[in-house]
């Protein structure tokens, strides 16, 4: 399949930044977290972009800056030809009812005090969808899409597991027929079990529906089955993207080899080369000179700490910005 | 809700205390049924009489039935506690809520507003207070309400910022829902709960301070009884007539300390973690 680069794609993201100003007193001077530092994507129609990092790298930051949910300090969101950041209230309220999110975790993300109805309903009522009468129904047949009965309209969240919790959640992005939804680690909350239901269901409703996912997770054969295409963040840029098998047999940046000798596999007999990278994720607020990778990177030499490397494209729009490859 | 009343009848305390503050709400409701005498009516022949059958407990220097007054004071105290609260609460959430959801310069004029009014002496600045409006039930009401509200806004604005960052509140906003929306059907009802703890327990301070201006003779005016002032005709007679001071006295002790056996049982059922 190959990536056509026009303005068919339903999501562009050019230059996206987010800097947090965080201060340790009253007088001290603020500092600098450079969560996101410019980053570029692209989600096509009926879409799978995986993103994939460690915590902290700024996945979160940026799938919730897409939908203006933090106001991004700097970049461009051009979402089905209309610009995101750009638009004003009015505009974003009708641009919610295409982009939706999903979240981590499906304790926090629905309001103890609310009942499934009322959850699921309140974008039917918010975007004018449904009028209160025939709420009910349409609730119901929300719910028939995510697999749960109409036993469950009217009771509380804490009544039910964390796998249906999190079908509740999916249920009112999907209330307002989205096209794209962010959908931000849906699955790391959950037991193992209930996340093969939960993956197989988006990917049935990404199916039947067509709806974009920009899927972001630190599980790497979750992100190997579900995406299409997979983008590699580090450090708030991203460092490698490419069609999804390109990136899993032919990774170009060390540090998405690295994050891939580190999938367990089921056969303890396999041989494989395991990378461990010496310390921890620098402080976003002390970015590297260079290449954000150079102090763990176990191919640096020269120009690694000196320069940023040049994003480079190995073959059909995989991307990589590594001075190994430049 | 069904949790709450599991865990609060577990709290023997508290729900004695429940059932005191029910008996006082009843007594002050009937109160016209249930005293034995009109509270107001002088008999000067029945002057500073100890407690007997006749007068359960005792007559003032004027001869008026001091369980009567006591009586009808509870609907004093009650009411002035009840309004005030009403008032610090109402002033407390708006306050709070916009501090806590807004944040930014609007958080900080507010509670740098809040630390003032916490820099003053409360009590002084009624006695001033009082001094210019004249000492009226409406006033104190207000007054103490007025001076009252900066507990309650600084629950709710920690409430707030607590809840604004929960992921089911970004979901709202994810949603297109307005910021009313927002703060009345996601953040509010999650707040309330130390919201009603601190107010049941400042109906009991309220009561207090209601007590206090009237026994100094700021307060209520005779002859509408209240118990801060039959405390002070107490006090012009204590050598002769203790139960002039005693009756009056055992209301307020009894009805402060079981409104704090509510508060607290009511916060401990709410939540065990949280104590404040």
């Amino acid at each position: 399949m190959d990536r056509k680069q026009t303005n068919n794609d339903l999501l562009t993201v050019k230059g996206l930044t987010k800097y947090f100003e965080t201060r340790a007193g009253f007088l001290e001077k603020p500092t600098l977290v450079r969560a996101v530092d410019g980053v570029d994507l692209k989600v096509g129609h009926k879409d799978v972009l995986g993103l994939v990092g460690e915590s902290g790298c700024g996945k979160s930051t940026m799938g919730r800056s897409i939908l203006r949910l933090i106001e991004p300090t700097d970049g461009e969101i051009i979402f089905d030809s209309e610009d995101v950041m750009k638009a004003d209230s009015r505009k974003l309220r009708s641009l919610k009812r295409r982009m939706q999110i999903i979240f981590q975790d499906p304790f926090s993300s629905l309001n103890p005090r609310k009942r499934v109805i009322d959850t699921v309903g309140e974008p039917l009522i918010i975007h004018e969808i449904a009028k209160r009468r025939d709420l009910r129904d349409r609730v119901v047949s929300i719910l028939e899409k995510v697999g749960l009965s109409s036993d469950s309209l009217y009771r509380y969240p804490h009544e039910f597991s964390g796998g249906q919790r999190q079908r509740i959640g999916i249920a009112r992005a999907l209330a307002v027929e989205p096209v794209f939804i962010v959908a931000d680690e849906p699955l790391s909350a959950l037991d193992v079990s209930i996340q093969a239901q939960i993956i197989n269901l988006l990917q049935d409703l990404q199916r039947s529906l067509g709806i974009s996912f920009l899927f972001i997770s630190h599980d790497l054969k979750v992100v190997r089955y579900f995406s299409e295409r997979v983008a590699v963040m580090y450090l708030g840029i991203i460092v490698e993207t490419g069609l999804t098998e390109d990136i899993f047999t032919n990774p170009k940046h060390p540090y998405t080899e690295a994050l891939l000798s580190a999938i367990p596999i089921p056969d303890p007999s396999t041989k494989r080369k395991r990378i461990i990278l010496p310390g921890d994720v620098p402080n976003p607020s002390q970015i590297p000179s260079g290449c954000r990778f150079h102090p763990r990177c176990p191919y640096r030499f020269d120009p690694c700490d000196k320069f940023r490397p040049k994003t480079t494209d190995i073959k059909g729009g995989h991307l990589v910005e590594c001075h190994l490859r430049g | 809700m069904k949790l709450f009343w599991q865990r609060f009848k577990k709290n023997r305390l508290a729900v004695a205390g429940g059932v005191v503050v029910l008996i006082l709400f009843i007594i002050a409701i009937f109160a016209s049924l249930i005293s034995p005498y009109d509270p107001n009516v002088i008999d000067k022949k029945h002057v500073l009489e100890p407690p007997s059958l006749k007068h359960p407990f005792g007559t003032d220097e004027l001869g008026r039935d001091i369980m009567s007054r006591v009586i009808w004071g509870s609907r004093i105290s009650i009411s002035v506690g009840f309004v005030a609260v009403g008032i610090a609460t109402i002033i407390g959430i708006i306050l709070g809520a916009i501090s806590g959801y807004y944040g930014g310069w609007l958080d900080s004029v507010i509670m740098r507003f809040v630390d003032i009014m916490l820099s003053i002496p409360t009590f002084f600045l009624i006695l001033a207070v009082i001094a210019f409006l004249g000492p009226s039930i409406l006033n104190i009401m207000i007054i103490i309400g007025l001076t009252s509200w900066m507990g309650v806004a600084r629950l709710v604005r920690a409430e707030f910022l607590t809840l604004k960052e929960r992921e089911f509140v970004i979901a709202a906003r994810g949603l297109g829902a307005k910021d009313i929306r927002i703060i009345f059907g996601h953040i509010m009802p999650n707040s309330l709960s130390p919201v009603i703890v601190s107010a049941i327990l400042g109906v009991a301070s309220a009561i207090l301070v209601e007590s206090a201006l009237s026994f100094l003779g700021i307060g209520v005016q005779p002859p509408t009884p209240s118990w801060g002032n039959i405390l002070t005709s107490g006090k012009d007679n204590i050598e002769i007539a203790w139960w002039l001071s005693v009756f009056p006295g055992l209301s307020i002790l009894i009805t402060v300390l079981t409104y704090n056996l509510v508060g607290e049982g009511v916060r401990d059922a709410i939540d065990p973690r949280l104590k404040v």
